[in-house]
C-alpha cells in the first residue's frame, strides 16, 4: 500500500495508542482528514491487513444510538506503521555537512 | 430537521459510490457518526461530513463509474420520463420567458440532466444519443401543433433533422473521450448544429420579414448574445430595430408570426435543448478507464 501523507496521519493517530480502538469521527479529529478521504483510506488499510475493524457490541435501543465501528492497528499494521514513520523521518531529516557553518545568533 | 433532509440524499449518493458488497456496512457506520454529530447539534459538521463522502469516490481497486446504472423498472421509467419532459420544458421556457431567464433555467435543467446521465441505464453511446435526441427532435417538430402561433422556423423537418444529425454524430464521437476532449467537441458540435439550423431557417424568410438575407448567418449569435447583454450592433434579432428603416419591424409581420418567436423563441429553444442533451449524453457515456486508481505496493 502506498504511504501518502494521509496514510501517515492515520498511522500516527492509531500508533499513539495501538491497543485502543478508534472510530471514524475520532480519527477525523485526530488527523484533520475529511470523511471522504478517511473512510476509503481505512478500507484500503483493512484490505492491506494493516487495520482491523470491529463493530461495537451494543444494544442500540438501550443505548439510544447506533453501534459504531472501531478501528485498530493489527500486529502487521503496527510494524508497518513504525517502518513507515521511521522512513518518513529519515527522508525528511535535513543532513548538514560537517564543514557547513553553524548558525549563529544575529546579535 | 432541514439538516437531516439535506444530509439524507448526500449520504445516499455517497453509499451508491461504494462497491455493492460494502454499502450496508458503510451506511451503518456513517449513520452512527452522523447520529453523534446530531446529538452534539453540529449541523454544519454533519453537512461537511456527508458532502465530503458524496463528492469523493472510495477508489478501491479498478476505477468505478461515479454511480451505478439504475436498471430497475422505476429507474428506467424515471429516466424515460425525464428524457421526454426535459426538451418540452426547454421549449416551454423559451416561449414563455425572456431569453436570458430561459437560458439561466436551462443551465439548471442541464445540471439535472448531467446528474441523471450518471445513472443512465443505457449501455452504449449510440443508444444514449438516440434516446436523448429522438424525443428532443420530436418535441421541436410537434411544437407547432401544440402552439399555433409558432413561426415557420418550427415547421421545417429538414432543419430539425440536420440539427439532430450534426449533434448526434458529434456527441457520439465525443462520448467516451477524456473530459476535456469531450467538452470541446461537444461545445463545437452544439454551436455548429444550432448555428447552421437557425441560419437555414432564417435565410428564406428574411425577405418576408423585411430583413436582408445576408444577415442570416449572424442571426444565431445575435439572438443568443443580445439577451445576455452582448449586443452585436443593430442586428435583426433585436425586435425593436429594422434594417430597412428606423421604424419597428413588427409592421412587416403578420400577427400570427411574432418576430419575438422567430428571433428569440426558436434559437433559444434549440440552444436550451442542445445544452441539456450534451450534458446528459456526456455524463451518461463518460465511463472511466478500467485501470488501478492507486498503486498497491504492499
Amino acid at each position: 500500500m502506498r504511504v501518502t501523507i494521509a496514510v501517515v496521519k492515520v498511522l500516527s493517530a492509531l500508533l499513539e495508542e495501538p491497543d485502543r480502538f478508534r472510530y471514524g469521527l475520532d480519527l477525523m479529529a485526530a488527523t484533520g482528514l475529511p470523511s471522504g478521504t478517511l473512510y476509503p483510506l481505512l478500507r484500503r488499510m483493512q484490505d492491506a491487513g494493516w487495520v482491523t475493524a470491529e463493530w461495537e457490541r451494543l444494544d442500540p435501543v438501550a443505548a439510544g444510538r447506533p453501534a459504531r465501528r472501531y478501528y485498530r492497528l493489527t500486529a502487521e499494521g503496527i510494524e508497518r506503521a513504525r517502518e513507515a514513520l521511521a522512513e518518513l523521518r529519515t527522508v525528511t531529516t535535513v543532513h548538514r555537512p560537517a564543514d557547513a557553518p553553524r548558525p549563529r545568533p544575529a546579535w | 430537521m432541514v439538516t437531516r433532509r439535506l444530509v439524507r440524499p448526500l449520504l445516499a449518493l455517497a453509499v451508491r459510490r461504494w462497491p455493492a458488497h460494502l454499502r450496508n456496512e458503510m451506511r451503518a457506520e456513517w449513520e452512527a457518526e452522523l447520529h453523534e454529530l446530531a446529538s452534539q447539534r453540529r449541523r454544519a459538521r454533519m453537512l461537511r461530513f456527508s458532502a465530503s463522502l458524496a463528492t469523493t469516490g472510495p477508489q478501491l481497486g479498478p476505477r468505478q463509474p461515479f454511480l451505478d446504472a439504475d436498471t430497475s423498472t422505476g429507474g428506467i421509467l424515471r429516466q424515460a420520463a425525464f428524457l421526454v419532459a426535459a426538451p418540452a420544458a426547454c421549449v416551454a421556457l423559451s416561449l414563455n420567458m425572456i431569453p436570458f431567464i430561459a437560458l439561466l433555467l436551462t443551465v439548471l435543467i442541464a445540471m439535472i440532466a448531467a446528474a441523471a446521465g450518471l445513472s443512465s441505464p443505457l449501455p452504449r453511446p449510440w443508444s444514449v444519443v438516440a434516446a436523448v435526441l429522438t424525443p428532443a427532435a420530436a418535441v421541436v417538430l410537434v411544437s407547432p401543433s401544440l402552439v399555433p402561433y409558432l413561426s415557420e422556423a418550427w415547421r421545417q423537418p429538414t432543419t430539425t433533422l440536420l440539427w439532430t444529425l450534426v449533434l448526434g454524430a458529434a456527441l457520439s464521437l465525443a462520448s467516451g473521450r477524456s473530459t476535456r476532449t469531450a467538452v470541446i467537441a461537444a461545445g463545437a458540435a452544439a454551436l455548429t448544429a444550432c448555428w447552421s439550423a437557425v441560419t437555414l431557417v432564417v435565410a428564406p424568410h428574411a425577405a418576408r420579414l423585411g430583413l436582408d438575407a445576408s444577415y442570416a448567418p449572424l442571426w444565431y449569435p445575435a439572438s443568443v448574445l443580445d439577451p445576455v447583454g452582448i449586443p452585436l450592433g443593430a442586428l435583426p434579432p433585436d425586435p425593436n430595430l429594422c434594417i430597412t428603416s428606423d421604424q419597428p419591424c413588427t409592421q412587416y409581420l403578420p400577427a400570427s408570426s411574432p418576430l419575438l418567436d422567430f428571433t428569440e423563441g426558436y434559437p433559444t429553444a434549440l440552444t436550451s435543448i442542445t445544452l441539456y442533451a450534451a450534458a446528459y449524453i456526456l455524463t451518461a457515456t463518460s465511463h472511466p478507464v478500467d485501470e488501478p486508481a492507486l498503486a498497491e505496493d504492499a
